[in-house]
């Protein structure tokens, strides 16, 4: 009993590894609540997997049932064992940057060699449906009918009531026969939402709601049931909530890949397989499309198409000098502000320091927006400007580019100045002190001393907002939307790579998702392999140290 | 499992793409939807400013109901209140499920084809020809009832021949005056520009009082520039005897778009319109008394924020009136309905719902009195039209033609918008409207 109570002693506290080791595997008996917790945990997170494994099968979702069965086998192999102690640590970094970094970058690089876009959005196999479903026609001159689904005395399937609201005439339809059925002894109830004729009953069938046919057993799926009609070669289907003698003209050969129009039986008309559609040799195509797989060619289209080729170096400059020239400025206006706010001399620091974060705190959205109407030529700062000073925001492309970089500063300064102040207060005051007493001015002492030192802090960072800046769509597209812009380019003189591969690709019709894509991956190898020099570079700074 | 992973997966892309989700996944840009299909009131303006900015859009859940309606904020209230009988009499469950407007159609291309999307989406006509050529949408056969609805109406959903909505109300721009300082309808385009011309030079040195207040910035607008391009005799797409728009016709570039172009010219240079003019700009100084004239639809009447009802401006609505000798200036007219989803799993309760149910009167009088558009069937239009608003919106509408939805009016907006916007900010109007002309053909041929 007192057992039980008894503390542990200062030697008998287990050191700080043994205490990881317990909750994240080491399952000491000392710690059997630990080890409970770690259980459970990975109980629960095996039952989750377990349970979307049994639904992917369930859905046929062969790549989830490798992705979700190799996560169970990860999480257990790693977090069971007392072993592989490092891995405890790094296996959810691991999945989430798998399923939120790298599964999106390759489904972008597999997208990018389909044609998915406007009119092909479907499978080959819903295109098929599709296609043949609209060519469904109702025969010349035929009877459309109000339909009720009947159930039989013993509860089950029936048919349909096919009720002729103009020759008052009821049948009841199965897939194999039509049957006229005796009027007297039926009762029948017109909706008062819809205007159509419900059967209530007819001898001993009862006509079903349509909200009870989901569990009516028996009962199929309406769009593909047949019921025989006079004509030949067509069938009474249900099409509209009524039923009508129609006939297919389109038949789709498998074997072929071919549809083959039948309408006129003498000289049909074959549509074969081409890039995503059917098209048939006099080049009439069938709707929809389907996505398909095109390989290269959105690849072909970016690198040799004239409207890529010829303003790509013009967007990419000013993509690259507009990023450049955010950070610079942003990292300066930031460094000033907290070298200034850093000094013990300064009153109200906190009161400056709060406000300056506040355009960090604004929702972008909103205040590029708000910049947008700042910029306003007639509207905006010029009205308070005297005529002579007004400037051309919007529609002269020098104006509209620094009109991007100061809004840019305003909103990412703050940023700046929070990792500067953070980065500053880190450098030892002993050694501007020494430079101090070595001779050195301030400013001398902050360009040899606390500059070099603060680099190496933030210099990361600087790459990342370079990186951030390059694809900052956002602003682009909501300050100038590429702005200005001739009749007839699609890029704009301030639009980024971005900004304008979406209005291209995306912003237009029709949309091209797979052209995108490729784009996508083109720019995203030109972010990486900056981003790859720039963090090179920095590792310079770190020899400082 | 697989299905919700294919649309985030497809969402992913358009997110990675689109700078992490700011891009949304707004198919439409910006200029093309026009205020005037957007939901009424304080929305007309953000329509435009926020195509870009919404975040990726996320589809409902569809639940274990057994119809799903998609509709925007402004109609799910009245939605819910009119699916409720016809829930209640077939003894199904009735979703109606708020997504906004602009992604509507977006939503259902991404979703339906994994089985996930609505039954039903309430949605402007003007996607028709992209949802047609995607697959998503069902043809509904409206011979039924074809004949209760204004023709325009009908002419919108139809697309290749064939009809794919059920219409429920009817909306365009047209003139706005004040009556204060117009009491009378101007007779005549040239009268109307004399009054703004006139109204301007009093007040030269101000620009908050405008001539003619149409909305322009920030990017030219194409929608509420139509109707001065037809009273040249300019068109963007000829029409052919059966209504539909002929792509091959393009009349941008025409004698009379040139003639409306050179006009564009002048009247930008004598500030009478303005490129700065944006949906707000136009409101306010219409609101304030400061212009005669704006060129706008009923949302900027009924604007919860600062619309002309609320600022108590006297004003009342006409069409815009011919040049001497020449045609009555055509507006845009936008159709609202119902379109059945190709994918839907109860597709006779989609349709009987859509075809049977929302063609009453009652249905589009519920509709109307919930959103104040002017109903598409005419028996509900005509109990409604007493309002001179209502009479003077639709007066406007009997000139105009639908907006057109074939997919080669997408190619037209981002270039004739350019140009007009360049125009105004000091270009040659022939020569940018040519040029955009140039663009449209090379896209529509290529």
């Amino acid at each position: 009993m007192t057992e039980g109570h008894a503390a542990p002693g200062p030697g008998r506290a287990p050191s700080l590894e043994q205490q990881h080791a317990s909750v994240l595997g080491g399952g000491r008996s000392g710690t059997i609540s630990g080890w409970m917790i770690k259980i459970l945990l990975l109980g629960a997170a095996d039952a989750v997997a377990v349970a979307g494994l049994i639904m992917a099968i369930d859905h046929e979702a062969w790549g989830y049932v490798a992705v979700l069965g190799l996560t169970l086998v990860a999480l257990n192999v790693v977090y069971l064992p007392r072993r592989f102690v490092p891995m405890k640590y790094l296996l959810p970094g691991l999945f989430f940057l798998t399923v939120f970094g790298i599964y999106p970058v390759l489904y972008t690089a597999y997208a990018s060699t389909t044609n998915y876009g406007t009119g092909h959005v479907l499978s080959k196999s819903q295109a098929i449906d599709q296609i043949q479903g609209q060519s469904v026609q109702p025969v010349e001159g035929a009877t459309r009918y109000d339909i009720t689904p009947m159930k039989d005395a013993s509860g089950l399937f029936a048919g349909f009531a096919l009720f002729d609201p103009e020759g008052e005439q009821l049948f009841l339809g199965t897939d194999t026969e039509l049957t006229e059925l005796d009027l007297d002894d039926v009762q029948l109830t017109t909706l008062v939402t819809t205007g159509r004729t419900f059967v209530e009953s007819a001898g001993d069938l009862t006509g079903v709601r349509a909200g009870d046919v989901g569990t009516l057993p028996g009962y199929p799926d309406p769009e593909t049931y047949q019921m025989p009609g006079e004509t030949e070669d067509a069938a009474i289907t249900i099409t509209g909530g009524q039923a009508v003698e129609s006939r297919s003209t389109l038949v789709h050969d498998a074997d072929a890949n071919t549809i083959t129009d039948v309408a006129d039986s003498e000289n049909p008309i074959v549509y074969h397989e081409r890039e995503g559609t059917f098209v048939a040799d006099d080049g009439t195509a069938l709707r929809p499309g389907f996505t398909s797989q095109v390989g290269f060619d959105n690849y072909r289209t970016v690198f040799t198409s004239s409207e890529f080729r010829a303003s790509f170096f013009r967007v990419l400059a000013w993509n690259f000098a507009f990023a450049v020239a955010s950070v610079v400025v942003t990292f300066a206006l930031g460094l000033l502000l907290a070298v200034v706010f850093n000094d013990a001399r300064m009153r109200g620091r906190k009161i400056y320091r709060s406000l300056v974060i506040i355009p960090y705190a604004l929702p972008g959205f909103m205040t590029a927006l708000v910049w947008r109407g700042m910029f306003n030529e007639t509207y905006g700062i010029n009205k308070w400007l005297p005529s002579s000073l007004e400037v051309s925001w919007q529609s002269a492309t020098i104006p509209a580019m620094i009109t991007l970089i100061l809004v840019n500063m305003w909103l990412g300064y703050p940023y700046m100045f929070l990792v500067s102040t953070g980065a500053l207060q880190s450098v030892p005051t002993d050694l501007k002190e020494a430079a101090f007493v070595d001779g050195a001015t301030g400013w001398k002492a902050f360009r040899k001393i606390t500059f070099p030192l603060l680099l190496v802090s933030v210099s990361p960072l600087l790459v990342a907002s370079f990186a951030f800046n390059f694809n900052n769509f956002t602003l682009i597209w909501l300050l100038t939307g590429g702005r200005p812009r001739d009749t007839g380019e699609t890029a704009g003189k301030t639009d980024i790579l971005l900004s304008w591969v979406y209005r291209v690709a995306l912003d237009a019709s029709p949309q091209r998702q797979g052209l995108a894509a490729a784009l996508s991956v083109v720019i995203f190898l030109i972010v990486a392999v900056l981003s790859a020099i720039g963090f090179k570079y920095t590792k310079a700074y770190e020899d400082v140290k | 499992m697989r299905t919700r992973a294919k649309v985030w997966s497809v969402l992913s892309v358009i997110a990675v793409l689109g700078a992490a989700g700011t891009a949304g996944a707004t198919t439409v840009p910006p200029g093309t939807e026009p205020a005037g299909t957007e939901p009424a009131g304080t929305e007309a303006p953000a329509a435009t400013e926020a195509a870009g900015t919404a975040p990726a859009p996320t589809a409902p859940e569809r639940g274990d109901a057994d119809l799903v309606i998609w509709a925007d904020d402004t109609r799910t209230p009245v939605m819910r209140e009119i699916a409720e009988p016809f829930a209640e009499e077939l003894g199904i469950v009735v979703a109606v499920q708020e997504v906004p407007s602009g992604d509507i159609r977006q939503l259902l291309t991404v979703t339906g084809p994994q089985g996930e999307g609505p039954d039903v989406i309430v949605t402007a006509h003007d996607g028709i020809g992209e949802a047609v050529a995607d697959g998503v949408v069902e043809p509904l056969d409206l011979s039924g009832v074809a004949d209760g609805f204004q023709d325009v109406a009908v002419e919108a959903f139809t697309y290749d021949g064939q009809t794919y909505g059920v219409p429920y109300a009817v909306e365009n721009i047209a003139l706005v005056r004040n009556t204060d300082l117009v009491p009378e309808a101007p007779a005549t385009f040239e009268e109307m520009m004399q009054i703004a011309a006139d109204f301007k030079a009093e007040h030269a040195d101000d620009p908050t009082y405008l001539g003619l207040a149409v909305q322009v910035a920030p990017e030219g607008d194409t929608y509420h520039y139509h109707p001065f391009l037809t009273a040249f005799g300019g068109y963007i797409f000829g029409q052919n005897d059966d209504g539909t728009f002929n792509p091959d016709d393009l009349g941008v570039d025409s004698e009379g778009g040139l003639a409306a172009a050179t006009w564009l010219q002048e009247q930008a240079a004598a500030g009478v319109l303005s490129a700065d003019v944006t949906y707000d700009v136009m409101k306010e100084a219409f609101g304030a008394g400061k212009a005669p004239f704006a060129v706008t639809g009923p949302w900027a009447i009924g604007d919860q924020n600062n619309g002309f009802e609320t600022t108590g401006v006297p004003y009342a609505i006409s069409p815009i009136p011919a040049r001497e000798g020449g045609e009555p200036p055509a507006v845009f007219v936008g159709v609202q309905g119902f379109m059945v989803s190709s994918f839907s799993e109860q597709k006779d309760l989609a349709t009987s719902f859509v075809l049977d149910y929302l063609s009453q009167e009652s249905s589009q009088l519920a509709l109307f009195e919930a959103g104040g558009r002017p109903p598409a069937l005419t028996s509900a239009y005509e109990q409604v039209a007493s309002d001179p608003d209502i009479a003077g919106f639709g007066e406007a509408a009997a000139a105009g033609i639908p907006l057109p939805a074939i997919p080669e009016m997408s190619a037209v907006w981002d270039s004739t918008n350019l140009a007009q916007l360049n125009t105004m900010r000091g270009g040659e109007g022939p020569a940018e409207f040519t040029a955009a002309a140039e663009q449209i053909r090379s896209q529509i041929g290529g």
